[in-house]
């Protein structure tokens, strides 16, 4: 082993620029992937920080079916069944908080010369507030406390900061500054930064509209303020703040907690409660539990373990974590073939030194153990570097958003610990073929200083196996895009050997990149026409794999914005919202009358939701997703929705819906699992009962559950639901016990609206009206889609931030290749610059090499891209049932070739300035 | 010593075959220093390759230092080379990261051995050849001369009977390559070594004892440089390629 490692530590210090650029591009991609791996370990984290908020530790829950109230007596039934440690009731419901604070305002309106005075103004939001017991519920339920303390008393309350930010003057301000008028978090504004600043107080009076602007940062709710809750019917009741508490993370409706009896004093209905979670003795199994006891409070009241709520965001986690392997895997490929190219540059250079090693008896074994050394060494280095940065990126990232990260930085160290592993794997694959052609040299052949072309039949199997790789992969796409496997076929194996594929026939494209565009290039740079192409074409191996690298992050672009754009326009675009909804858990027949009472309102529809298990989506064993049922009105639903019949027609459906016992399915059933009219739908519900029904349509989709998921982001992560089935309240309240609306859709009249000034201004009115009648949000959909784009493209440009970092660490192999090839060619460049060429044209010379390899990546990644994009197209199809169509995003492709070319000549630009100062004399002598 | 009886050689080159060696009787019993001479083509490189086991014959047979050479496995001529032989380039060939006495330890190294009479060895050689002041020494801070002279200790480290020296001056100017000649000359006498060397330099022969002559892949004669000796002892370079010239005219 002696001798390996000390030839191994040789050929390292043989050129060590050479060694650090290697290590540096395995550096860059194990950053990549670790700090992928820590965000999405760290947003997991938060994902299952959102479920214990919103669930706590208990292991079994009790909550009716109606989705209304079930009266407290029921507590009485579960203290005494045997295995019950404790329990915690809860009485939820959805209020509106009003509050006045004094804040800096113009003397005359509109008129900051004027002046300011301190003057009472009028704060409101809604919120959800949950009513517990305060003896016990935080015990079990992780609330952070930011200041002050929770409930105790009657009238208490303890708000969380999202309630906080919305009674606070700067989010007003910003709500009346934005286009839209749904107030939405910055991500990266801190909500309790008003709490620290000093804020109006009596009647002061402040000329400097600074100093007023100043103040009022300060002006919101605090420890002791009073916070009214205006009712419908009845007297509006004055709660105390108490304490402010961390919002749930990822997002969700705004929280606020009291006690049962504050709750119970502002309902109509006394002695109600929402759900009770009970916590067992220890041994107690939940399951078992939850079977004995079930049936005695059925049909009104349901028990079910919270584990079963859980076990669909756990196996979506799963799915997650495939997906952090998938890209490990495919990062890591291409830091190999970086290596290999890097190596085998290196094992030709060093192709005497080798020889001699031989004739004075080295073993083939023991100069192939040096390379895998080598290999090893290189990987180790990067990784060594690449796993801490990483992290600190991750730390960077968790600090910027530690909003939604809120259980800060998390390390999955079993997956560090593979990405090291698979690092050190790249390095060992990587030198796999430098070793063989360090062993397989013959002490002769290289002590000759004759260079021997590449064999024709070499590149030519090169080029064969690459296409059945490329070509392997459609076929999977073509011939099992409909069965049950496809999935797992395609990740294990076609993704893999497709990217490789991809990788070997650069080969021979970058011959025929160098035929065809070495002429075009040499003229428009200047050079004499044959020694542009003639590099390339002699060392095709070396510029074939580095453009292969280069190729991974440009066809990452390419996909993302091929997919993505196409999902935007096809799918995105083809949703018709309804002008406005109200969102509230759940909605009261009097917010619905008071918003039909509304001039500009045209007409309502209440709609109710409620998620069901079903097999249309996902991946079998990996991922399951629930659906949405979603029952209505039936005549006022179908004018407002605006639905397509893609299958069926309206008048046939409404009658059968009518009858019971069917429904109409959403396009991505009958996209996903091809079902359509005369099918079944099949789903289970909480207590895992099946229920059938025939489905008597398949039409377009209206989107509810994008603006259900839009209101209650949080929420989504618990229940996780896509696509939605539509029903009959017949049915809904008949199968799932449902009985109330989470929903109101609106239409607006629009003649009146535009006289208001806009659909913003009539959102806010309807707010306004809708205070004290249990409406957590109200907003238009014009404004809800304008934010869903918002997301969708703000995820696209991050994904092309990653796409380019791909790109950043191809271009050391860029950089390592034009290092090597201008150093073996010295003499010859050298010898150019006797015979005439000036310093520039050989700096366009390399230059030009390196555009070349731009060329060549660039046409490999848009193949790669697109294809990518169609088997991700038909894996959307068949998983979540989205069909987009193909398209070619030629803004998106024009920026990424670009990218490409301005890297790879930034790359090349180092050797190139340097072989602009050497003197001929030292080319020449090879110094 | 060495012994080659009918050595036959061709290669391919393009399209046609070269025969490199045709027939080659060659044999050496006594330690000394021999010389193997021809014009350019004639076969002398191949020949030592040979000899060197770092290329087979067609047919015939080759025995050095009492190992058939001609038969041996890949595992076999890799040994002989590490401990049985010593080979000199004409391109010094010192691995550049090494220290010169790393470099004279690389066979060593290669087997595994770094004992204590290696390293002994190899600064007893450095002594020798007046290198021990330069034993810390990087190839790229030592002249030609002294690369050339690391080279060869490198190739006497496990006291090999025969030694093979490729053009060893090829590189080197008149004094360094007088200098080289001398110890060779030198390492052949005191150490009872049989060093064979390749050249096309008359000068270079004259300090060998025997001369083969070879042209167009056959030994076309012998010059015995005892004969004729001058005042310094050695048949004068002038005399050598003139007899050389005849045998290589006597074989057109």
């Amino acid at each position: 082993m002696r001798a390996p490692l000390r030839l191994a530590r040789s050929i390292c210090s043989a050129r060590p620029s050479r060694l650090y650029l290697l290590s540096a591009a395995v550096a860059l991609s194990v950053i990549l992937v670790t700090s992928i791996a820590c965000a999405m370990a760290s947003l997991n984290a938060a994902i299952i920080g959102q479920i214990d908020t919103q669930i706590g530790t208990a292991e079994v829950r009790l909550r009716p079916t109606s989705g209304l109230t079930l009266d407290s007596s029921v507590v009485d039934r579960v203290k005494v069944w045997e295995g019950v440690d404790s329990f915690l009731p809860r009485l939820q419901s959805t209020l509106s908080l009003v509050i006045k604070l004094d804040t800096m305002q113009e003397l005359i309106k509109d008129d900051p010369d004027s002046g300011f005075e301190a003057t009472r103004v009028r704060y409101a939001t809604n919120a959800f507030v949950n009513g517990v017991d305060p003896t016990i519920e935080f015990e079990h339920r992780k609330i952070n406390l930011i200041e002050g303390r929770y409930p105790e008393k009657l009238d208490e309350i303890t708000i969380d900061l999202r309630v906080a930010q919305r009674l606070s003057w700067r989010f007003v301000q910003k709500n009346k500054q934005a286009q839209n008028g749904l107030v939405e978090v910055n991500l990266l504004e801190d909500p309790a930064a008003y709490l620290g600043k000093p804020f109006p107080s009596g009647r002061e009076t402040i000329a400097n509209t600074n100093e007023a602007m100043t103040l009022n940062e300060g002006v919101g709710v605090r420890i002791g303020d009073a916070l009214t809750v205006p009712r419908l019917f009845g007297k509006a009741r004055v709660l105390t703040v108490v304490g402010i508490v961390e919002p749930a993370p990822l997002g969700g409706k705004p929280i606020a907690f009291t006690t049962i009896e504050t709750l119970d004093a502002l309902n109509k209905k006394k002695n109600q409660l929402t759900d009770i979670e009970i916590q067992l003795t220890e041994g107690v199994d939940p399951e078992v539990f939850v079977s004995t006891h079930e049936e005695e409070l059925l049909p009104k009241v349901i028990l079910q373990t919270t584990g079963r709520v859980t076990s669909g965001v756990e196996n979506n986690l799963e799915a997650t974590r495939l997906g952090i392997v998938l890209i490990t895997v495919i990062s890591l490929i291409s830091a190999a073939f970086i290596i290999t190219t890097g190596l085998t540059t290196g094992v030709s250079e060093q192709q005497r030194m080798l020889a001699v090693l031989r004739a004075v008896g080295a073993r083939r074994r023991q100069l192939a153990m040096a390379q895998l050394f080598v290999g090893c060494i290189v990987a180790g280095l990067g990784a060594i570097f690449g796993v801490p940065l990483g992290i600190v990126l991750a730390w960077i990232l968790a600090e910027i958003f530690d909003q939604q990260m809120a259980q800060g930085l998390v390390i999955p160290v079993v997956n560090i610990l593979l990405v090291v592993i698979g690092a050190v794997g790249s390095g060992l694959i990587g030198a796999m073929w430098p070793a063989w052609r360090a062993a397989s040299l013959s002490p002769l052949r290289a002590m000759t200083e004759r260079a021997t072309p590449h064999k024709v039949k070499g590149i030519l199997i090169v080029g064969f196996v690459g296409a059945l790789g490329v070509l392997s992969m459609a076929s999977i796409v073509l011939f099992l895009s409909e069965t049950n496997s496809f999935f797992w076929v395609y990740a294990g194996f076609g993704l893999p050997v497709m990217f490789i594929g991809y990788f070997l026939i650069s080969v021979p494209v970058v011959i025929l990149v160098a035929k065809i565009f070495s002429v075009p290039l040499s003229k428009l740079l200047g050079l004499p026409a044959p020694f542009l192409g003639r590099t390339v074409r002699a060392t095709p191996y070396r510029h074939g794999f580095t453009a292969g690298a280069l190729m991974t992050g440009l066809a990452l672009m390419i996909g993302i914005w091929t997919n993505g754009s196409a999902a935007m326009r096809d799918w995105l675009g083809k949703i018709e919202f309804p002008d406005a909804f109200a969102y509230g858990l759940p909605l009261s027949l009097e917010a619905q009358g008071i918003l039909d009472s509304l001039p500009y309102v045209e007409q309502s529809s209440a709609i109710s939701m409620f998620p069901v298990r079903t097999d249309a989506f996902g991946v079998k064993g990996l991922s399951q997703y629930k659906t949405n049922f979603i029952s209505f009105e039936p005549d006022s639903f179908f004018e407002m929705a605006k639905l397509d019949f893609v299958q069926g027609d309206e008048q046939t459906a409404k009658i059968k819906l009518e009858e019971g016992g069917c429904v109409i399915v959403a396009r991505e059933f009958l996209v996903a699992r091809g079902l359509g009219v005369g099918d079944t739908f099949e789903c289970t519900d909480v207590k895992d009962e099946l229920h059938q029904f025939e489905i008597v349509g398949v039409v377009t989709s209206p989107g509810l559950e994008l603006v259900s998921q839009y209101f209650d982001l949080g929420d989504n992560f618990v229940n996780q639901a896509i696509g939605s089935v539509f029903g009959s309240r017949a049915d809904m309240v008949k199968h799932f016990g449902m009985e109330t609306a989470q929903l109101i859709q609106v239409d607006l009249n629009e003649k009146l609206v535009e006289k208001m000034g806009g659909d913003e201004i009539a959102v806010m009115e309807m707010r306004r009206e809708l205070l004290g009648a249990g409406v957590l949000n109200v907003g238009s959909g014009r404004m809800i889609r304008k934010q869903i784009e918002a997301v969708f493209t703000s995820t696209l440009v991050v994904l092309s931030t990653v796409a380019i970092g791909a790109m950043l660490v191809a271009c050391f192999g860029v950089a390592n290749l034009i290092v090597a090839e201008v150093n073996a060619r010295k003499y010859e460049l050298g010898v150019l610059r006797a015979v005439g060429a000036s310093r520039s044209q050989l700096v366009r010379l390399i230059s030009g090499q390196a555009i070349l390899i731009a060329l060549t990546a660039c046409i490999l990644g848009a193949g790669l891209g697109m294809q990518a994009a169609w088997g991700g197209r038909e894996m959307n199809r068949q998983v979540i049932g989205i069909d987009i169509a193909a398209s070619l995003p030629m803004d998106a492709i024009g920026l990424a070739w670009g990218v490409a070319i301005l890297l790879s000549l930034a790359a090349a630009a180092p050797s190139a300035m340097k072989l602009n100062r050497i003197s001929i004399r030292s080319l020449l002598s090879g110094q | 010593m060495i012994n080659c009886h009918d050595v036959n050689k061709s290669f391919k080159v393009g399209d046609r075959s070269v025969h490199a060696l045709r027939g080659i009787d060659l044999s050496i019993v006594d330690p000394g220093f021999y010389a193997i001479m021809g014009r350019s083509g004639s076969g002398k490189s191949t020949l030592l390759h040979m000899l060197s086991a770092m290329d087979r014959p067609d047919s015939g047979t080759v025995e050095v230092s009492g190992h058939s050479v001609h038969s041996m496995s890949e595992s076999e001529a890799t040994m002989f080379r590490r401990k049985e032989i010593g080979v000199i380039f004409q391109a010094f060939n010192l691995i550049p990261t090494m220290t010169a006495a790393e470099n004279v330890q690389l066979p060593g190294l290669l087997a595994g051995d770094l004992s204590k009479n290696i390293l002994n060895r190899s600064h007893e050689l450095l002594e020798m050849l007046g290198l021990e002041d330069r034993s810390t020494h990087r190839p790229e801070a030592l002249s030609g001369g002294e690369q050339q002279r690391v080279a060869i200790a490198r190739a006497l480290l496990y006291k090999p009977k025969v030694v093979f020296a490729d053009e060893p001056t090829g590189n080197l100017d008149t004094s360094a390559s007088k200098m080289v000649w001398s110890l060779l000359k030198e390492v052949a006498a005191e150490q009872s070594v049989t060093v064979v060397m390749v050249t096309h330099e008359p000068e270079a022969a004259s300090y060998c004892e025997r001369i083969f002559v070879m042209g167009d892949g056959k030994i076309v004669g012998t010059i015995d440089t005892n004969e004729n000796k001058d005042a310094e002892g050695g048949m004068d370079a002038g005399t050598i390629a003139t007899r050389t010239q005849h045998l290589l005219g006597a074989t057109q």
